[in-house]
């Protein structure tokens, strides 16, 4: 299942080779003018005292494969969908619908990570790489649990709308969210208390959370990690249970 | 012969209306069976349910035995569904759609481009294979989706319009593949091209408001109105008058009037002539009679009623 949907993501990419190089490369530049070369000079440190630059590094990643991630699952499980196109004839192949999210899920996941590392070597070429090796390697981790999630949140959003403009507003505030709310360009300390109490709680932002406090003192929350883990596993049963009625399979 | 398909009291309900009413039958392993039936009388709920596509309210379907609700994997292996609607995907070549069913049922490379190139050739789609699907023309779209679902060799083959959009030579084609599957594959589909089935069956079902009314070959669902003829007489003017007139003569059945035709059924053909002399001072321009056929035995009233 995964090696299929994996060939088509790569026919898919081949199809379209010139405009979604273009984008990928384009992409990451331009959150870096907007976001990066803007704040650096309002944020200048972050609340730990670390330079802007350095600080939203790996936040910038998590964005860009935010970004990446969304047309992939939206494609699939919207736009195919209520133009019943290939999501229904994949659904009769002989896989349980678990599966079937899961696959869909992993090779989302995995196109969006690789999108995060292109952004990596663009960013390294714009500011100096902060991260040692094991960060790095953590931050993956990290990234792929947060795409875990976020990839789920955008299934069942896929799933249950049925309109393209009611999709349009929950993603755009999906991505206001992404941007500000996971704490990876503003530090949750800059909202007012209550606010950040439920920014720190709210699933999404968890991974970062975690890999922000490898970052400054080396540890490892395994609680919330397993937590999200955890999460996004059931939130996958849930999405497969909401794909098995709408398709009334 | 054994049973490729066996449906046993299956329902399905939309809301309160009942779309498939308690059906039971069986289908033999490789054999033709049509579908036919007015709008809105099941045939494609029937289908989808016979797919997987979608799940009766009520009842057991069967496909080789194996219950489709508990034998899910299984049974969904077996069966290739080919739906009225492209649903191919847009950004695919055709070529790749092919391929992408393929990977998904785990079949090897060289079996499957081996498949598609049997299967393509046969039906003159080689030509088009790298064309995106979006841009390809829908009697193209349709035979890619036939072959796309051939590629992972199923044993039941479900066809929903299988020559929809199909130019004559398409159709031609399609038609001398299934004939050539049959016996190997059980092919069950739903058509509105009644003059395709007649050519094209081992048994043809007539369903009417999710109900099975006719069942069986097609001279064996003529049998009962072989002794009928159509008939049609064109007047240069068939006044309302005149058409009562007509309707009276006592051997005619389900006369009929459209514009200046004159359209009735007979058992011999000695009715007519009763026509004939009813209408001697009024001016004919044409004469036709015909056997009745698939699209008759069609006819609500037919299917309502009956002859008699």
């Amino acid at each position: 299942m995964i090696l299929a949907l994996l060939k088509r993501r790569l026919w898919l990419w081949q199809n379209r080779l010139i405009p979604s190089l273009g984008l990928i490369l384009i992409l990451p530049v331009f959150i870096f003018t907007m976001v990066d070369l803007s704040l650096k000079n309002i944020l200048i440190r972050s609340l730990s005292g670390v330079p802007f630059d350095r600080w939203v590094f790996p936040g910038l990643v998590f964005i860009i494969a935010s970004i990446g991630l969304f047309p992939l699952l939206y494609r699939d499980f919207f736009d195919l969908r209520i133009h019943r196109k290939l999501l229904i004839n994949v659904a009769l192949a002989p896989y349980n619908k678990r599966t079937l999210i899961t696959g869909y899920l992993v090779v989302a996941g995995i196109e969006a990570i690789i999108i995060g590392l292109v952004s990596t070597v663009i960013y390294s070429g714009l500011i100096p790489f902060p991260l040692t090796g094991l960060q790095f390697f953590f931050m993956i981790f990290c990234l792929g649990i947060y795409l875990l999630l976020l990839g789920n949140l955008f299934i069942s959003i896929a799933l249950i709308v049925d309109t393209v403009t009611t999709i349009i507003f929950i993603i755009f505030m999906v991505f206001l969210l992404v941007l500000f709310g996971n704490g990876f360009i503003i530090e949750f300390g800059f909202f007012p208390q209550a606010i950040e109490m439920i920014l720190k709680w709210q699933p999404l932002s968890i991974p970062y959370q975690s890999l922000q406090l490898f970052l400054s003192n080396g540890m490892v929350d395994w609680t919330l990690i397993s937590f999200s883990i955890f999460l996004g596993w059931g939130w996958m049963i849930l999405n497969s249970m909401i794909l098995k009625g709408r398709l009334r399979q | 012969m054994e049973a490729s398909i066996t449906l046993k009291k299956v329902g399905k309900l939309i809301g309160d209306k009942t779309i498939l009413a308690g059906l039971s039958f069986g289908v033999e392993r490789g054999s033709l069976v049509a579908i036919v039936g007015v709008n809105d009388a099941g045939k494609t709920a029937l289908l989808k349910l016979l797919s997987g596509f979608e799940n009766p309210n009520y009842g057991q379907v069967f496909i080789h035995g194996l219950d489709m609700e508990k034998r899910r994997r299984e049974t969904r292996q077996l069966i290739g569904y080919v739906p009225h609607e492209n649903d191919l995907d847009p950004w695919l070549t055709l070529e790749q759609n092919i391929r992408f069913t393929a990977n998904l049922y785990r079949v090897d490379e060289e079996t499957a481009i081996r498949r598609m190139a049997m299967f393509a050739g046969a039906l003159n789609l080689v030509p088009y294979l790298n064309e995106f699907a979006s841009r390809a023309s829908h009697g193209i779209q349709k035979k890619t989706m036939l072959v796309r679902e051939l590629v992972h060799d199923p044993d039941v083959l479900i066809l929903d319009e299988p020559t929809g959009y199909m130019d004559a030579e398409s159709i031609r084609e399609t038609w001398d593949l299934l004939k050539e599957l049959k016996g190997h594959k059980t092919i069950i589909y739903v058509s509105n091209a009644l003059a395709e089935i007649e050519q094209a069956h081992d048994r043809i079902m007539v369903f009417h408001e999710g109900r099975i009314l006719m069942d069986g070959h097609l001279d064996k669902l003529l049998e009962s109105t072989l002794d009928y003829h159509q008939f049609q007489i064109e007047f240069e003017n068939l006044t309302d008058e005149l058409f009562k007139k007509l309707t009276n003569v006592a051997t005619i059945i389900s006369p009929n009037k459209m514009d200046n035709i004159f359209h009735f059924y007979g058992r011999t053909r000695a009715v007519f002539f009763d026509v004939i002399n009813a209408a001697a001072d009024e001016i004919m321009i044409d004469l036709s009679v015909k056997k009745l056929g698939l699209r008759d035995l069609l006819d609500s009233e037919f299917a309502g009623r009956g002859l008699d």
